[in-house]
């Protein structure tokens, strides 16, 4: 059933049920707000998106009131503006004055709503809050002095991703956003799917920067310093500034990097031909013994929700290390090139937690040694002088630079199963194209698929986000009939990372998709190099979760 | 309906039928009974020592007596009281009666003889024994002669979880007579036709939120009486249930009824322990009766009434703060619509009714709609509880009919005394905002006080006389609401921290030091409207709303009192303290160094036999110098 309503005297329609905001989003009105998210209840905490009431003259949350049939508003009278000037100026007066030192200048909600709304002067002064930085996690900062307690994080958090680590606490003037008795985000549940990151309008929450070790490193003399590039950063670069293939954007990577001063560039996508490989090898011999359940993942996010909550599950999970971990202890480990420090460049937060846990250590150390964001490999070239996009090309070394399309199936929700799927096909020598499949690369929260494979059919769900996976689990957990559950934190897989340029861009998607492998190689396993290396002691060693840590 | 008569012996705990409904009855002829008057607020002035002391007493002088413990009658500020009844003597109801005063006034009373007046509030004229000379009737007395009492009626002298006596007057007859000659949808029509509003504050009309409920089908529907009665200065909920925890759940039962709900929690701050253990025992008692349980009555009813003991902060009298909170989450207002009425807890229909508003429905069920709006006038019907409080001489729980003067409300409780000198009130607490002293003939309905700009609130009525100063009362208010806010919505989280930050410049100590900090005073004075403005449109809740209520009538009625201290920088009432400044006369001073002596921060400088000086940055503006200087060289200000 469609409503009329009237917005600034223009005539619209709305669905039964909908919110104002909603409905003007619709139609291209743009209602401020720094509190809402879309497909959650509304908790009109910001009280910014007040609209006038034509007949009534009371001022109503555009986020929580449904529209009615014939109601008449203003969205920007000078009566809304004039309380959304004050309500932003009463969040400026307790919000600490350093934006051109914050890590969100530019890019924060607070400041171009102020912008927006055009402030320019300070009506109000007082007390601010405390200064107070909670720097216990490995990939988040906490600045609880920036935070104007919006409330998304603490929604997301419990709402969405399910841990709640984070709360608000104590009332009235001594309201903040804690940890579990404010021990700090280390202590907490918090699973570092950096989802709060996404959403913080402010730089309240934000990843913690390694760029200044980073830079000493690179001038050390004693020392080369090599990085890693994950594919899903790579996309998000080429989609932000037009690049739309993928060997050309890592090409100008490589040689902005070097230029940079880093000894060696190189993609992670050749030890995703290796992780898929081992996978298939793995389910191979893992189905011949028993039939339990595997859950295929390497998202430490995902790991470590699952060691919290459900550690009877941590058994299902493939004993693998992530493709990053297996390069890195490739480059560790080449004995020709010396003590190298190991960059690498991800999507996420959660890999920097994973870069510290002790299964991935060799001799005591870290493979890889710094874990940064795409974000951050961008500010780290603009230190640098160098601009994206970079004229020059560079080469990828050998043997780095052959890798199979299938290798790009790391990046998506859905993609370690049809990799599986298609991996052990190739290894029973029958190649069918399953327009089945397609299903896995659907948007749906959660997916399921019925596939033919060596001896007989087996059951993928697939888990889109930490939503589909806290209902899977408190529904279906003892659900017997499903072989294979695949799960990644981030809706759409590590191609939406929390640390992506950009999230949910169909550009970034088609430039890894449309990737036709090196040399046209389809399939992980078919890739040479790993073929060859399939008889070596040293793969196990790589690939394979040693709890004590690589000796 | 017919085959369901109405079975007295079955519906009474002890089997009797009740008496004539209106009084309570006890054998007058033998011995003494000592009632004594046990509330939170006789607890708190001593009443429990009271009561061991008068209890020894009877046991070593073996007199033959009866003690029986009663709820509290409301006169908060005369507490302890103590009625005794002597055979053959009218009731006398002893006031402030302290454990060491016991024996004395019992061996003079037992004898006959009257004690010490300052002891004696009065006697009852309840037409038993002979009656004291000299002694002033109760009903005589200012503060009862010009109350109305319907639901306070005999709340001193009922023992609060005695059954049989809340039966004795009338009780339970309102809801048998909704059980069995109303159907819900005719109980709701009777309470809406009563003309019944919530007490709460909102002042809804209870009729239509209860039929709203019962319109709405669900499998299941609550019920919730807000006892959670956290406004600084309002007592009147807590008073009503500790001394007649049956009306309340007589209440409850006939709004389950009215609105279909099968499940009632009351939601009491935990802080209520007498009330929340005096529920607890009535709630037994009624399960035992068969009023509470599967089928009351054989009526088809079902109800369950449970107790949740909140947590104590003042957003969660807000309703759906209050459901949050029973839900087990933290106690923020969720955004409405929707409604309770049709998704609150547990996203089921819900009634949330003050306390105060579920006492009215058996008197209306029992009198009748036309009964009730009698009570009242042409804009609200029935009665009201004001908590009276504040430079008043008497003190505690006064009701009134709605439309009442505020001004018979002050003589109740000023027995004349002050009512020059009184500067204003504050009514309904952090919500409501001030009538000034001319306004005192302002009816006190909802209708009259909403043209006003003020909200009942729940009923808090503090009374102010010349020695407060409505700036420091304000900053007092805005202060709760910063420390009280839930933190959600930002116009009342920051804004109240904005306003009490300009309050707490106001009344800072003179300091020309720092040019720019008086820049800022008054600028921050400047936006004081302009941010209620705001804050009162934009806020979330009602918390938020109403909070710059107080603000905004205090510069409407009391603006030179601001310009006096923003200008001046005096307070004339003497309460800022930090704005007094104490400096010694040379001419005047003996150098006796008394003053020196006394000064508690060591602010005062000298040898003996010389001119002392006070030290302005360590003075904190005691004025004990002032007080003890027998020279007059200590100026003030």
């Amino acid at each position: 059933m469609q409503l009329v309503f009237y917005a600034n005297n223009n005539r619209l329609t709305a669905k039964k049920g909908e919110t104002i905001l909603d409905s003007l989003k619709r139609h291209g009105v743009k209602i401020p707000t720094l509190c809402n998210l879309p497909e959650l209840n509304p908790t009109g905490a910001c009280r910014l998106c007040v609209v006038e009431n034509d007949e009534t003259g009371e001022l109503m949350p555009a986020c929580s009131s449904p529209v009615t049939e014939g109601l008449r508003i203003h969205t920007h009278s000078p009566e809304v503006l004039k309380c959304r000037q004050t309500i932003v100026d009463l969040l400026l007066t307790n919000h600490p004055d350093d934006c051109l030192y914050c890590d969100k200048n530019r890019s924060c909600e607070l400041q171009s709503l102020a912008e927006e709304l055009h402030i320019r002067e300070r009506l109000f002064t007082g007390t601010k809050k405390k200064a107070r930085t909670d720097r216990s996690s490995q990939g988040l900062v906490f600045d609880h002095s920036k935070c104007i307690l919006c409330g998304r994080c603490v929604k997301i958090c419990d709402q969405i991703v399910g841990v709640s680590a984070l709360e608000n606490v104590f009332r009235g003037k001594n309201t903040s956003v804690e940890t579990v008795m404010s021990k700090g985000l280390y202590y907490s549940s918090c699973i570092q799917c950096g989802q709060c990151i996404n959403v913080c309008p402010t730089g309240a929450l934000r990843e913690k920067s390694g760029i200044e070790k980073i830079t000493e490193k690179i001038y050390s003399p004693s020392e080369k310093t090599s990085v890693v590039l994950s594919a899903a950063s790579i996309a998000s670069i080429g989609a932000v500034f037009g690049i739309k293939k993928f060997d050309e954007v890592l090409e100008m990577l490589v040689a902005a990097l070097k230029e940079t001063g880093f000894s060696k560039v190189l993609p992670d996508a050749f030890a995703s031909d290796i992780y898929f490989s081992q996978l298939a090898e793995w389910v191979l011999q893992h189905h011949q013994n028993t039939s339990k359940k595997i859950i295929l993942t390497d998202c430490p996010a995902v790991i470590q929700w699952i060691r919290q909550k459900h550690p009877h599950c941590v058994s299902l999970l493939t004993p693998l290390r992530a493709p990053l971990q297996i390069v890195a202890r490739m480059l560790k480990n080449d004995v020709a090139e010396g003590r190298q420090t190991v960059v690498a460049v991800m999507p996420c937060i959660a890999r920097k937690t994973e870069a510290m846990q002790v299964h991935n250590f060799s001799k005591g150390l870290p493979d890889v040694d710094f874990v940064v964001s795409t974000n951050e490999l961008l500010r780290l070239l603009r230190t640098r002088g160098l601009y994206v996009p970079f004229p020059k090309r560079s080469l990828i070394e050998k043997p780095y630079n052959i890798y199979s399309a299938g290798s790009m199936l790391h990046e998506f929700n859905g993609g370690f199963s049809e990799a599986l799927i298609k991996n052990l096909q190739v290894l029973k020598g029958k190649t069918i194209v399953d327009t089945r499949l397609n299903e896995l690369r659907t948007n749906k929260n959660v997916k399921t698929l019925t596939v033919p494979l060596h001896d007989r059919d087996y059951n993928f769900v697939v888990l889109n986000g930490m939503q589909a996976i806290n209902t899977y689990f408190e529904t279906y957990a003892h659900d017997d009939t499903t072989d294979f559950i695949e799960m990644s934190a981030c809706t759409g897989g590590c191609i939406n990372g929390s640390s992506q340029l950009e999230i949910a861009s169909p550009v970034m998607s088609k430039i890894l998709l449309d990737f036709q492998g090196t040399g046209l190689l389809t399939h992980s396993v078919q890739n040479a190099i790993v073929k060859g290396m399939r008889m070596e002691q040293l793969l196990h060693r790589l690939t394979h979760i040693n709890t004590q840590g690589d000796e | 309906m017919s085959d369901k008569a109405p079975d007295m012996n079955k519906t009474t705990v002890s089997g009797n039928a009740p008496e004539a409904s209106g009084t309570v009855s006890y054998n007058h002829d033998t011995g003494v009974r000592i009632f004594l008057q046990i509330g939170t607020c006789s607890i708190i002035a001593g009443i429990l020592e009271t009561a061991r002391e008068i209890r020894s007493y009877i046991q070593i002088h073996q007199v033959r007596a009866e003690v029986y413990e009663c709820g509290c009658m409301g006169m908060c500020s005369s507490d302890p009281v103590v009625d005794v009844e002597i055979s053959g003597r009218a009731k006398i109801s002893l006031q402030k009666l302290n454990a060491n005063a016991v024996t004395d006034i019992f061996d003079s009373l037992l004898n006959h003889i009257l004690p010490d007046n300052c002891f004696i509030l009065g006697q009852y004229s309840s037409g038993y024994g002979l009656p004291w000379e000299g002694v002033p009737f109760i009903d005589d007395l200012p503060f009862f002669s010009l109350q109305h009492r319907v639901l306070l009626k005999d709340a001193g002298s009922l023992v609060p979880v005695s059954l049989q006596q809340y039966q004795q007057i009338g009780g339970f007859d309102g809801l048998r007579k909704a059980l069995y000659t109303y159907s819900p949808a005719a109980v709701c029509d009777e309470i809406t036709q009563s003309g019944l509003t919530g007490r709460g504050g909102g002042g809804y009309s209870t009729g239509a939120k209860l039929k709203t409920v019962l319109q709405h089908h669900s499998h299941k529907k609550f019920l919730i009486c807000n006892a959670d009665e956290s406004d600084p200065g309002s007592f009147s909920g807590r008073l009503l249930i500790e001394s007649k925890p049956f009306m309340l759940l007589e209440g409850i039962t006939i709004a389950a009824y009215a609105s279909g709900a099968t499940e009632a929690i009351i939601y009491i701050r935990n802080q209520y322990q007498l009330a929340i253990e005096r529920l607890r025992e009535a709630i037994r008692i009624l399960y035992q009766a068969h009023v509470l349980g599967d089928d009351i009555w054989d009526s088809g009813m079902h109800l369950n009434i449970s107790i949740y003991e909140s947590p104590g902060a003042y957003v969660c009298g807000e309703e759906t703060a209050l459901i949050e909170n029973l839900e087990g989450n933290r106690g923020m207002p969720r955004p409405k619509p929707p409604y309770p009425a049709t998704k609150g807890y547990l996203n089921m229909p819900t009634v949330v009714n003050n306390a105060e508003t579920l006492c009215n429905l058996p008197l209306i069920l029992l009198h009748g709609a036309e009964w009730f709006q009698s009570l009242g006038n042409s804009f609200n019907s029935g009665t009201k509880l004001f908590s009276v409080a504040g430079n008043t001489r008497v003190g505690g729980v006064v009701e009134v009919k709605m439309g009442t003067s505020i001004q018979q409300v002050i003589d109740a409780t000023n027995e004349s005394m002050f009512s020059g000198e009184l500067k204003a009130i504050q009514l309904g607490g952090p919500s409501g905002g001030f009538v000034p002293a001319s306004q005192f003939d302002t009816p006190l309905d909802y209708y009259h006080l909403k043209q006003m700009n003020l909200y009942l609130g729940s009923g808090s009525f503090t009374v102010l006389n010349k020695n407060n100063c409505i700036v420091d009362v304000c900053k007092y208010f805005m202060e709760f609401i910063e420390n009280e806010s839930c933190g959600k919505c930002i116009p009342c989280r920051e804004g109240s921290q904005r306003m009490s930050e300009i309050f707490r410049r106001i009344v800072s100590r003179p300091d020309d030091s720092e040019e720019f900090a008086t820049l800022l005073r008054f600028k921050g004075v400047m936006q004081l409207e302009h941010m209620a403005g705001v804050m009162t449109r934009t806020s979330l809740c009602g918390l938020g709303q109403n909070a710059p209520g107080v603000v905004l009538s205090a510069l409407k009625h009391f603006r030179n009192e601001f310009e006096e201290h923003i200008f001046e920088r005096v307070c004339s009432a003497d309460v800022c303290r930090n704005l007094k400044m104490f400096r010694i006369n040379p001419e005047n001073c003996t150098g006796c160094g008394i003053c020196a002596k006394r000064c508690p921060a060591d602010a005062i400088a000298g040898s003996l036999k010389q001119v002392h000086y006070i030290v302005p940055e360590r003075c904190i503006a005691c004025g004990l110098c002032f007080d003890s200087c027998k020279f007059n060289a200590i100026i003030k200000n």
